[in-house]
């Protein structure tokens, strides 16, 4: 596991409602520079809003949420800046159809941080390379398969040099034989130092390479601990029985 | 609304032109702010050119007198007010706009059914049309159908008769038989709506038997009997106790229907003077039943037309049919009325020709009987009654009761110099009503192969299994199916029709627009009567899409 | 479970010659009543028209467009063939034929081939055979007539003199009409002397398009000019726009030629193709307008108290009673007359100020841009282009100050214009929905501002979306623009009505009307044949 460095998110009594449903219930918890944090529970509990909330997608209407010592509130300076230094990958992928690949991965670069177009593809095509898809640069987002895409999708964040990493369900939309590439290229990630926070439903991944695992569950985080201790034992209730459910 | 999520932040003073929430909020005050200045500007330059010009900016000016005539329409006269005006386009927009919608959707569907027929040659021609007529402006289609074809019909004497029907087409537009509604209309249709109740408890009856007994029962030919024979003891009562019509007649003729006038006419028929010019004896004696004379007078104007008569004989032809024309049976009546349609229609049916001298009012017509102008009076039982009441002799007079089917058929035939009777259109009126029937139809058919087509395949091969026919499964299967599809960009299109009836400024015929600009020109009220075109044309978008709106919300439910 | 076997040859037998007459009758021609009686009306429908055929009459097309008189030329030769005894019974032995057959291949079952084509397409059972007869005489005699009118027929001399005097012995179109008046029919009253620049104009236009279908048909090499090559066609609006009118000299080859001039099928064009154009920015501000979410003021209709109270406090409370005129058309009289007193008049402001106010608060969040978006364009969409052209003609002067002159034609295209962006808005609207929601995320999660991500990612994609559908508008538009005739505008229509108007042309509304018939159908089927080509080419696409 990495060295951790000092607290680069820190979520403090954070709250949201959607109209009358109450669906952040408070979440308190800390993560590290260079943390890879794995947060998994049953579907409609909160943690795609609630990684969605961390760098603006979705707005929190109670408590603190600081991002690498920049507070996320009104202030749109604020937001820009915290957007810039946190990269997001969808499920959906949801890469830009009518751009190459090299496009895709160059645009926020150009436009965002203002390099150059060289400087922005070389950057570019390094993280390509990392993904291990340096060849489709030329390719059209329809023309790959979707394991292809995503890991293109994952090029795109990274070119931006962003401090945090976020999946949301990165591997949800994939066919089974393509889960594993992305796995890699996310494990590479971590290995190399990057703050990752993803919400999966990969096991493996989370035991192999997570340093702590959070459950969560109707809003709220039920139980944190690192992974051997989460898997082999787990305190709550909720958690043995989610536990009991997924793994057979 | 669900109440907001409570909004309990930490206040952090963040400068306001970063902070988001007000940011949005600041974005419409700017532009609500633009507009505001934008408008004002606007406003202070009409004012002011209002002012320079004395235009006033009132609707009181619909009060005033409108001082011009309106070709057709609901009643109305140049010494009625500019509203009045207006309200007489809007009636005539409407009825183009409903006419036209009806026949748009016959057309449609017929066409596009033609374009999914396998058939080559019908398919062939219904893409042609479509493809044609799609692509014309509509104005360019109205101006040919206009200018170039009805105008360049010939003039009323010499009606275009196509097929030998009783439809007569001419430069002054067209005539085509219609049903009048008399007084027992409504207790006739009184009759229907009884026979459908009676046919849908039949119906719910025999369902029942059916599901008790297990016996099919043929619903469908009990039902059109039973509806077919109430209907038809509708139409007898009506017609024996419901008519209210008479004809008054000097007593001494002895009528007591219209049979009997046969023997005046032919007493009319001067035979000798056929004589003289060298009719023979034989042709005379067919010539005392008034079929023969009608057939006499064909073969007479046909030989005139082929120009295969030397200049004595056709003198000598034109001085027969000249005789034969005298005689005929005059009637007074007031026009267009029930009374004058079906005397005339009834003398016609006999093959004797009529001559209708109609009056604007029972009085003047009155007169013309009271000054023995004519044979026969034609009103109802009470105008007539009245109208013996001040004659001179009233004993010599007698009313004959005349009894009248609720609905009678108003056939046109040529009288002199002009058509009488029948529904006459002007051209005006049918060149709008077949240029938007014809353009909006080739539209509109497309929507319905589309939403005939949207039905999947998989629907008619299950219909196939189970062993339905082909219109079984139209009816059935296809048609509710494909009715969800075609509604929604069907209403569009008779919204289209609607607006695009606005083109009958450029045919002169008087709809809304027409009207309208007619005001304009004689008032100089221009934003006034721009106000009313806008208000009037979105009333009728607005109520068609609610409509709309309201069908899909219904449709979607029955879906759940 | 026996198996049946069966012989090769039972498999091979061909079904015995069982023709059953009254069978085949009952199942297929009197399978329902309803197809009795159809077959029983066209049967009467055919006898009428088998007669008429033989009587060489034209079925029921009395319009002087079937000539009875001399034709010209190698007209005689296909108005022979075509006449009435000789034609129909051509058509009734071809009939004959093809219905022996369907009888027959129906009775055998298997009879594969030409016939079976026939059978299918031409002759769909009984009822196809005894449609196509009928409408096969119909349409032929139809043709024959539209030829000999158009063509066999007609007179093409220019020359008005002669055409004068064979007016009345051409039994078909005089076409001179045509051919004397081009100038005036393509760009109406444009000075001779500077017509080249007419034609410099659509040289640059053609020069374009030919690079434009080497740009994007033929593959890679020339991609890198398709974005010059967009800038091009919108300079160059500009220049031909400069190039038509010119400069403010009198003479010379630049001279001005002010609009009034403009006319025909010049102007058709022109006023489309500007119509088109500048709609589309606004059509595109318009649907951004209609989507946009953001909340605007809340609490809305307290700012419409607020601002009523400031305007009463400055003094415009009112103070006497007053009378207000309300029209109501469909009531006699048609004027409603009420007479409100000042608390009352103060009161109806108040209700109809706060409640306007409110009602945005309410049904639109308080969004200004929204409602101004949402009520511009149901407004325009819900009335009739003619009503918008007279309110651009008649009213735009009286809304701008006095002394700054509108051009005839300006006012006609700010009309046109606004008309058509309401539409525009609608189809860009449509784009715009259609574009998921994760690409609005992406754009942001990536650091994109909303400008940039619109810039950049959603327009791009939504814009292509819609081309075929914005095609379709100016489709609309190119036909929409004879309505300008009806405002005093002299485009290809109008110049129509003004030469039939010509003395020595009077008279000839059918060659006029046909013609302006066929350039517009001409136009508006290529582009609509080049629409249906582009949209498979987008639909094939790049994904």
């Amino acid at each position: 596991m990495n060295e951790l460095g000092n607290d680069i998110i820190i979520c403090n009594d954070v709250h949201k409602w959607f109209g009358e449903f109450h669906v952040l219930q408070g979440i308190t918890t800390t993560v590290k520079e260079g943390e890879v944090v794995v947060i998994i529970g049953p579907s409609g509990s909160g943690k795609s809003t609630w990684i969605r909330t961390l760098n603006r997608l979705e707005e929190h209407q109670k408590g603190q949420i600081i991002v690498d010592g920049t507070e996320l509130n009104n202030d749109l300076r604020n937001i820009q800046e915290i957007r810039r230094e946190v990269g997001m990958v969808f499920q959906q992928f949801n890469l830009f159809p009518h751009l190459t690949v090299l496009q895709n991965v160059t645009l926020a670069p150009i436009h965002v941080r203002r390099w150059s177009r060289e400087k922005a593809e070389e950057i570019g095509m390094q993280q390509l390379e990392r993904v291990k898809i340096p060849e489709q640069a030329y390719k059209y987002p329809g023309q790959l398969s979707g394991g292809q895409q995503q890991r293109v999708a994952i090029a795109r964040a990274l070119a931006m040099q962003p401090k945090i990493m976020l999946f949301d369900e990165p591997t949800s939309a994939l066919d089974p034989e393509m889960i594993k590439e992305v796995l890699d290229a996310m494990q590479e990630l971590a290995e190399s130092g990057m703050t990752i926070m993803a919400v999966t439903h990969e096991m493996g991944f989370a035991r192999g390479v997570a340093n702590r695992v959070i459950f969560f569950d109707q809003g709220n985080i039920v139980e944190e601990k690192p992974p051997n201790e989460f898997f082999d034992n787990p305190e709550e209730e909720r958690t043995k029985l989610f536990l009991s459910q997924i793994l057979h | 609304m669900a109440t907001t999520s409570p909004i309990i932040k930490q206040e952090a003073a963040i400068p306001f032109w970063r902070d988001v929430r007000v940011l949005g909020v600041i974005g419409q005050i700017i532009f609500t702010i633009l507009v505001v200045i934008g408008l004002t500007w606007f406003i202070r330059n009409f004012l002011i050119n209002a002012e320079n010009q004395g235009l006033q900016t009132s609707f009181s000016f619909l009060n005033t007198t409108a001082a011009f005539d309106i070709a057709e329409g609901i009643e109305y006269e140049a010494t009625d007010t500019f509203g009045r005006a207006l309200w007489v386009g809007v009636i005539n927009t409407i009825r183009v706009s409903f006419i036209g919608i009806i026949l748009t959707t016959i057309l449609a569907v017929v066409a596009g059914i033609a374009r999914l027929s396998t058939n080559w040659l019908i398919n062939k021609i219904a893409t042609v049309y479509i493809e044609i007529v799609r692509n014309i402006p509509l104005l360019v289609q109205l101006f040919f159908i206009y200018f170039a074809v009805i105008l360049k019909l010939p003039p009323v004497k010499d009606s275009v008769q196509p097929f030998g029907l009783p439809l007569f087409l001419n430069q002054r537009g067209f005539a085509l038989p219609g049903l009048t509604a008399t007084a027992g209309f409504p207790i006739w249709l009184a009759f229907i709506v009884l026979a459908i109740i009676l046919v849908m408890t039949l119906w719910t009856i025999q369902s029942r038997q059916e599901e008790r007994t297990g016996e099919p029962v043929n619903k469908i030919g009990s039902a059109v009997v039973a509806f077919i024979v109430i209907v038809a003891i509708g139409w007898f009562v009506t017609t024996a106790f419901t008519s209210n019509q008479a004809i008054m007649v000097a007593t001494s003729r002895n009528i007591k229907d219209f049979d009997d006038f046969e023997k005046i006419y032919l007493l009319r028929v001067d035979t000798d003077a056929l004589k003289d010019l060298g009719v023979e004896l034989a042709t005379l004696d067919t010539l005392k039943f008034p079929d023969n004379i009608a057939a006499y007078k064909d073969e007479l104007t046909a030989k005139l037309g082929t120009g295969e008569v030397s200049a004595e004989e056709s003198e000598n032809i034109e001085a027969q049919l000249d005789i034969l024309g005298d005689a005929q049976i005059t009637i007074c009546s007031v026009e267009d009325t029930v009374s004058e349609i079906n005397a005339a229609s009834q003398l016609r049916r006999l093959n004797i020709p009529v001559k209708v001298s109609n009056e604007k009012s029972m009085r003047k017509t009155g007169a013309a009987y009271a000054a023995g102008d004519c044979d026969l009076l034609a009103g109802t039982q009470a105008q007539l009654a009245a109208e013996r009441a001040i004659l001179e002799a009233p004993d010599t007079h007698e009313l004959v009761d005349v009894s009248v089917p609720p609905l009678i058929v108003n056939t046109p035939a040529p009288a002199g110099f002009n058509i009488q009777g029948g529904t006459k259109l002007s051209p005006e009126f049918a060149a709008l009503l077949i240029g938007l029937v014809l353009y909006t139809s080739a539209f509109s058919a497309e929507i319905v192969r589309a939403g005939i087509l949207a039905v999947s395949k998989g629907q008619t091969e299950a219909a196939r299994a189970l062993g339905l026919n082909e219109s079984q499964r139209l009816q059935l299967i296809v048609l509710p199916q494909a009715l969800r599809v075609i509604i929604p960009p069907m209403t569009s299109q008779y919204l289209n029709l609607t607006k695009n009836s606005s083109l009958a400024v450029a045919i002169a015929f008087p709809d809304l627009v027409a009207v309208g600009s007619t005001v304009q020109n004689q008032s100089g009220f221009a934003v006034q009567v721009i106000i009313i075109f806008m208000a009037v044309y979105l009333t009728l978008s607005l109520s068609m899409s609610a409509f709309l709106n309201w069908y899909n919300k219904k449709v979607a439910l029955v879906e759940r | 479970m026996t198996t049946t076997t069966q012989t090769k040859e039972a498999v091979l037998a061909v079904p015995e010659f069982d023709l059953d007459v009254s069978g085949w009758l009952r199942d297929t021609v009197f399978g329902t009543t309803w197809k009795t009686v159809f077959a029983v009306l066209l049967i009467i429908a055919n006898i009428l028209i088998i007669r008429s055929g033989f009587g060489a009459e034209p079925v029921g097309l009395s319009f002087d467009l079937a000539p009875k008189g001399v034709p010209t030329a190698i007209g005689s030769l296909i108005l022979t063939l075509t006449s009435g005894p000789l034609l129909t019974i051509i058509v009734l032995v071809l009939w004959l034929v093809g219905a022996a057959t369907v009888i027959y291949s129906a009775s055998r079952h298997h009879w594969p081939g030409p016939t079976q084509w026939l059978k299918d397409s031409i002759y769909n059972g009984p009822f196809g055979a005894l449609t196509t007869l009928a409408l096969g005489v119909i349409i032929i005699f139809a043709i024959r007539g539209v030829l000999s009118w158009t063509i066999f027929g007609a007179e093409f001399r220019t020359d008005p003199d002669s055409v004068a005097v064979l007016r009345d012995t051409t039994p078909g179109a005089i076409w001179g009409i045509i051919g004397a008046n081009k100038k005036l029919l393509a760009v109406g009253q444009y000075p001779s002397e500077v017509i080249w620049r007419i034609w410099a104009s659509l040289g640059i236009v053609l020069g374009l398009a030919g690079l434009s279908v080497l740009a994007w048909n033929f593959g890679s090499p020339l991609k890198s000019i398709r974005k010059p090559l967009v800038w091009g066609w919108v300079a160059s609006i500009f220049v031909i726009l400069f190039l038509l009118r010119g400069t403010g000299a009198d003479t010379g080859p630049m001279q001005g030629v002010s609009t009034i001039r403009w006319g025909g099928f010049l102007l058709t064009i022109v006023i489309a193709i500007i119509g088109i154009g500048a709609s589309f920015p606004i059509g595109v501000l318009l649907a951004l307008g209609r989507r946009s979410e953001t909340r605007g003021v809340p609490v809305l209709w307290r700012w419409g108290a607020g601002l009523l109270l400031i305007y009463w406090g400055l003094g415009n409370w009112p103070d006497d009673a007053v009378t207000l005129n309300i029209p109501l058309i469909f009531h006699d009289p048609p004027v409603w007359t009420v007479t409100l007193s000042p608390v009352s008049y103060a009161a109806l402001q108040a209700f109809i100020l706060v409640g306007i106010f409110w009602a945005v608060g309410y049904y639109l969040q308080g969004n200004m841009i929204k409602t101004f978006s949402v009520v511009f364009i149901e407004a325009v969409r819900g009335v009739p282009l003619i009503t918008v052209l007279f309110m651009a003609n008649t009213l735009l002067p009286l809304f701008l100050p006095k002394d700054l002159d509108i051009d005839n034609l300006l006012r006609v295209i700010v009309g046109v214009i606004l008309f058509s962006a309401a539409y525009m808005a609608e189809n860009v609207r449509g784009g715009l929905q259609a574009i998921p929601r994760g690409q609005y995320e992406a754009a942001m999660a990536v650091g994109l501002s909303g400008a940039q991500s619109m810039r950049l990612i959603i327009l791009p994609q939504a814009l292509r979306l819609v081309i075929p559908a914005i095609v379709g508008l100016f489709i609309g538009l190119f036909k929409d623009t004879t309505l300008v005739s009806i405002v005093g505008m002299f485009d290809l229509l109008q110049m129509g009505k003004t030469v039939v108007a010509q003395p020595e042309w009077l008279g000839l509304q059918r060659e006029t009307f046909a013609f302006a018939a066929l350039i517009y159908w001409v136009f508006a089927f290529s582009m609509s044949r080049a629409s249906q080509r582009l949209e498979r080419k987008l639909g094939v696409g790049k994904y």
